[in-house]
C-alpha cells in the first residue's frame, strides 16, 4: 500500500483509490452529471463544491452505489465498482439529514453494519465503544437519536459510517443544519480524524470557507461538470478567485 | 387555551359558536349514535339469556367461525399485497406506475354485488373456468374458495391505502443507509423499513379485519346461502331478519357492531400513539 | 446489471411481480370475464336489456338517492369537518372517531338498523310518521342509508384541507371588518371546494353501489325502489347471467368513470 498521511491504523485494509470516467446521467429532461471524470488518491481529503443543482451530490451518490449512471465507468481499488450493490463497495456514507435510525438507540445505530455482517455480540459491542470514544460520546450508547443534539447525532452518523472501516468514506453536506460553533468543532474534529486513520474523503458542500478549511483538493463542479479542480493553495492566491467566485456565485459562505 | 380559542374563531357570536356545535353534535347522534345504540338494544332487549341463546345455536356458532376463517385467510394475503404495493409503488420508478397506483384503488370503487358477480361470471358453472372446474370436482362458488375470493377482492386495497401515503411521507434515508452499511434488501426491509411502518400498518391491518368480517354484498352474491355452510355472520344476520326472527338478528348483529366499535377505538389509539411518537420523534418523521 | 444502473433499492421484482399478480388474478380476471360475457350479448340485444323500463327505474333510483345523498352530505360534512376541527366542543376526539362508523359498521348491520329506526314503530318512525313522513321501505329510505354511508367521506376529505389553511388571510378579512359569514363565505369555502367536491363525488360513487344498507330499508318494488345491485342479484338467481352481466358491465363503466373524475379533481385540488 502507498504510504499514506496520517498513516498507521490503516495499512493493508485497502486503498481506497477512485477513478471515474465520463460519468454521464440524466434524470428525464435534466442532465445531472455531463462526462466527469476524476482520479482519487488514496487517503486524501476531497471537497466536491458547487451550488445546488451542479450534480456534486448525485456524484457522490454514486459513487455510494444509491444512484445508476447512464454512460460512465468507475473503479473503486482498481476494481469496476458501478455493479456492486452500496453494501459491497467498501465505502461508508453520512448522510445530509444524518439518517439515523429514529428507533435504535445510538448504540445499535453504530452497531448496525456489523450486525448485518453476522459479527458476534461481543465484538459489536467492543466496536461499538471504541466508536463512541472516537467521537466523544462516550456513554451516550442508550440515548435514542431525538434525545440528542445536532451535533451529537452528527457525531453517530459518522461513527455509524465507519464501523465496518469503509476504505472511502462519503459525506454529503455534514454540517448543514449546525450553528456556527458546533460546526467549526465537528469539522476539526472530522479533520483531525481523516489524517488519523488516513481514510479516503469524499466531501460535498456548497460552502467555500468549509471547503478550503477541510480538504486538501477542491473539484468545483457547475451543471453537471467539473470546472476546475484545485488545491486550497491555488484558490486562495488571487488570480484564481474571480474565476471560482464567477462559477459558484456564492455570496456569504454562510450557505 | 383562551389564546387557541380565539385563534380558531372567525369573528362569529358566541351563540353562533355554540349553536353549530350543537347542531353538529345532533347530527352525529341522529345518524349515527342511533342506529348503533338500536342495534344493542334490540339484541339486549328480549334479555341476556335470550342474547346468549341466540349466540349458541349451532349455525350461528358456524356463521362465526366461518367469518374468522374467511378474514384469518384473507387478512395476511391483503397485507403481504400492501406491503408490496406500497414498496413498489414508492421506493421505485417504472413505467405504468401511475396506471398500476390507480388499479390498486379499483376495487374501493366497484360495487361489491359487481364483485360476486364478476366471480360468479368467472368461477360458476356457466362461466370461463365453470368446466373446467366441474370436471375436476372443485366447488368454488357456493363454497369456502368462493367466500374468500369475494372478500379479498373487496377489502385487497385496505393495507395499502394506509401505507402508499406513509411510505410516501417517509424519505427513504435510513433504508439507504441501511444499504450503504451492508445490509441485505431482506435486512433492511426488517430491521429499518418495518420498524417506521408500525402503527400504519397496524391501522391498516385492523381496517382490513372489521371490513373482511363484515362485508355483505360480494359474499352474498357468491355464497348460495347455504345455512351452515356457505352463511358469513352478515349472510346469517340476513337470514335471521328475513324470518322475523329479529333478536337471533340482532344478537349477532350487536357482536360485528361490537368489532366495529374496538375497531374504531383501537384506530384512535393507535393514531394517538403515532402522534405521540411522533413528538418524541422516536419514530423517524412519520412513521 | 440494470437494475444497478436505474437505483440502489431492491426488491422491484419481487414486489412488482406480488403486486400484478394479486391484482391481474384478483381483480382484473373475474372483472374481465364478466366483460366478456356482457360483450357477448351483442349491441343489440345488450342495449334492449339495459333500456327495459325496469332497469331504467332502477338506474334512476341508484343515481337520484345516491345524488341527493351525496348532495346533502355536503353541509353536513362540511358543518361536521369545521366544529371537529375549529369548534370546542367536549368530547372531540370521540366525536371525531364516531365520524369513521359508517365506515367500520358491517352494512348489513347498518341495514337492519336503519330499518328498525326508521320503521313506523321505531324510534325516529315514531316520530316522523304520524307527521306523515314515511322513510321505511320507500324510496325515502335508500337516501337515508346512503346518506349515513356517505357520511365519512365530505368530512375525511374537507377536515385536513380545513386543518392546513394559512389563518393569515382570515384574519386580515377580520380586520377589514367582515363578518364570521362573510369570512367563511368569501375566504374559507373557496380553498375548500375542491375538497368538497371529491368528497362528494366519492360518496356518490359509493353510493350508487351500495347494497347491504340499502336493500331491508328500501321497499325493494321493482320500478319504484329497486336498486341496480339488487337488480343485479335478481338477475342472478333467476339464471339470467346476460343479464346480470349487462348490468355490471355497465355498472363498472360507470366506476371506471368516476375514478377518473375524483382522480382529476384531486390533481385539481392538489394544483391550487
Amino acid at each position: 500500500m502507498a504510504a499514506q498521511p496520517g498513516g498507521g491504523a490503516r495499512a493493508g485494509v485497502g486503498a481506497g483509490v477512485i477513478r471515474m470516467l465520463g460519468l454521464s446521467k440524466g434524470f428525464g429532461a435534466t442532465r445531472a452529471l455531463e462526462g466527469v471524470s476524476l482520479d482519487v488518491a488514496p487517503g486524501s481529503f476531497v471537497a466536491l463544491l458547487g451550488p445546488s443543482g451542479s450534480g456534486k451530490t448525485t456524484l457522490l451518490r454514486v459513487v455510494a452505489g444509491l444512484e445508476g449512471v447512464d454512460a460512465g465507468e468507475l473503479w473503486i481499488d482498481g476494481r469496476p465498482a458501478l455493479g456492486l450493490a452500496p453494501g459491497r463497495r467498501g465505502v461508508g456514507m453520512v448522510f445530509q439529514g444524518y439518517a439515523l435510525f429514529g428507533h435504535m438507540t445510538v448504540a445499535e445505530n453504530i452497531g448496525f453494519g456489523l450486525r448485518v455482517r453476522g459479527r458476534g455480540r461481543a465484538e459489536v459491542r467492543a466496536t461499538v465503544e471504541r466508536l463512541l470514544a472516537l467521537v466523544h460520546l462516550d456513554g451516550l450508547g442508550a440515548r435514542l437519536p431525538s434525545q440528542l443534539s445536532g451535533g451529537q447525532r452528527q457525531r453517530v452518523a459518522l461513527a455509524r459510517a465507519l464501523a465496518v472501516e469503509p476504505r472511502i468514506l462519503l459525506l454529503d453536506e455534514p454540517f448543514g443544519a449546525l450553528d456556527r460553533q458546533v460546526r467549526e468543532e465537528l469539522r476539526a474534529g472530522l479533520k483531525r480524524l481523516q489524517q488519523e486513520l488516513g481514510i479516503t474523503t469524499l466531501f460535498v458542500t456548497h460552502d467555500q470557507e468549509e471547503a478550503l478549511a477541510l480538504a486538501d483538493r477542491v473539484v468545483i463542479l457547475d451543471r453537471g461538470r467539473v470546472v476546475a479542480d484545485l488545491t486550497p493553495g491555488d484558490l486562495v492566491d488571487g488570480a484564481v478567485r474571480g474565476f471560482a467566485a464567477r462559477f459558484l456565485s456564492l455570496g456569504e459562505p454562510e450557505g | 387555551m383562551r389564546a387557541d380559542s380565539r385563534q380558531r374563531s372567525i369573528g362569529e357570536p358566541r351563540w353562533a359558536r355554540a349553536g353549530l356545535a350543537a347542531l353538529a353534535v345532533a347530527v352525529l347522534v341522529v345518524m349515527l349514535v342511533l342506529p348503533l345504540a338500536v342495534v344493542f338494544t334490540e339484541a339486549l332487549a328480549p334479555g341476556l339469556r335470550v342474547f346468549a341463546a341466540a349466540l349458541r345455536d349451532p349455525d350461528a356458532a358456524a356463521a362465526v367461525r366461518l367469518s374468522l376463517l374467511v378474514t384469518a385467510i384473507a387478512v395476511p394475503v391483503n397485507t403481504v399485497f400492501g406491503l408490496a404495493a406500497a414498496w413498489c409503488l414508492t421506493r421505485h420508478r417504472f413505467p405504468g406506475r401511475g396506471l398500476l397506483r390507480a388499479l390498486v384503488g379499483l376495487p374501493l370503487s366497484v360495487s361489491p354485488v359487481v364483485a360476486g358477480l364478476a366471480y360468479v361470471l368467472l368461477f360458476g358453472r356457466q362461466g370461463w373456468f365453470g368446466p373446467a372446474l366441474a370436471a375436476a370436482g372443485v366447488q368454488v362458488v357456493f363454497a369456502l374458495p368462493g367466500l374468500v375470493l369475494a372478500t379479498l377482492f373487496v377489502t385487497l386495497p385496505y393495507v395499502a391505502a394506509q401505507l402508499i401515503p406513509l411510505m410516501e411521507a417517509l424519505p427513504p434515508d435510513e433504508e439507504e443507509a441501511a444499504l450503504t452499511l451492508g445490509a441485505s434488501g431482506w435486512q433492511m426491509f426488517h430491521w429499518v423499513t418495518l420498524p417506521r411502518l408500525r402503527w400504519g400498518l397496524l391501522q391498516g391491518v385492523l381496517l382490513c379485519t372489521a371490513r373482511a368480517m363484515g362485508e355483505f354484498g360480494a359474499v352474498a352474491v357468491v355464497s348460495g346461502h347455504i345455512r351452515g355452510l356457505t352463511t358469513t355472520m352478515p349472510l346469517h344476520i340476513e337470514m335471521l331478519y328475513n324470518e322475523y326472527d329479529l333478536p337471533a338478528a340482532f344478537g349477532m348483529a350487536a357482536l360485528l357492531a361490537l368489532l366495529a366499535v374496538v375497531t374504531m377505538a383501537a384506530k384512535g389509539v393507535l393514531e394517538w400513539r403515532r402522534n405521540r411518537a411522533v413528538a418524541r420523534g422516536q419514530a423517524s418523521v412519520l412513521a | 446489471m440494470t437494475l444497478a444502473r436505474s437505483g440502489a433499492m431492491p426488491g422491484l421484482g419481487l414486489t412488482l411481480g406480488i403486486t400484478v399478480a394479486c391484482l391481474g388474478g384478483l381483480v382484473l380476471l373475474p372483472l374481465a370475464a364478466m366483460v366478456a360475457r356482457a360483450a357477448g350479448t351483442g349491441w343489440g340485444a345488450g342495449l334492449a336489456l339495459l333500456s327495459s323500463p325496469r332497469t331504467l327505474a332502477a338506474f334512476r333510483v341508484s343515481f337520484g338517492a345516491a345524488a341527493l345523498a351525496a348532495l346533502v352530505n355536503v353541509p353536513l360534512g362540511v358543518l361536521l369537518a369545521w366544529v371537529l376541527t375549529r369548534g370546542q366542543v367536549p368530547g372531540r376526539r370521540v366525536l371525531d372517531a364516531l365520524v369513521d362508523l359508517p365506515f367500520a359498521l358491517p352494512t348489513a348491520v347498518a341495514g337492519i338498523a336503519l330499518t328498525t329506526l326508521y320503521a313506523g314503530n321505531g324510534w325516529i318512525g315514531a316520530v316522523i310518521e304520524p307527521l306523515g313522513v314515511q322513510v321505511a321501505y320507500t324510496p325515502a329510505g335508500i337516501w337515508v342509508a346512503l346518506l349515513f354511508v356517505g357520511l365519512p367521506f365530505v368530512v375525511r376529505t374537507v377536515q385536513p384541507v380545513l386543518a392546513g389553511l394559512d389563518r393569515a388571510p382570515e384574519e386580515a378579512a377580520m380586520v377589514l371588518d367582515a363578518s364570521a359569514w362573510q369570512v367563511f363565505r368569501l375566504v374559507i369555502l373557496p380553498p375548500l371546494l375542491p375538497g368538497i367536491l371529491t368528497g362528494a363525488a366519492l360518496a356518490f360513487a359509493r353510493g350508487v353501489g351500495e347494497y347491504g344498507s340499502v336493500i331491508f330499508i328500501a321497499g325493494n318494488r321493482p320500478g319504484v325502489s329497486e336498486i341496480v345491485p339488487l337488480l343485479i342479484v335478481t338477475r342472478l338467481e333467476g339464471y339470467d347471467y346476460p343479464g346480470a352481466a349487462l348490468l355490471g358491465a355497465a355498472m363498472l363503466a360507470l366506476s371506471l368513470a368516476m375514478l377518473l373524475a375524483i382522480h382529476a379533481l384531486d390533481r385539481w385540488g392538489r394544483a391550487r
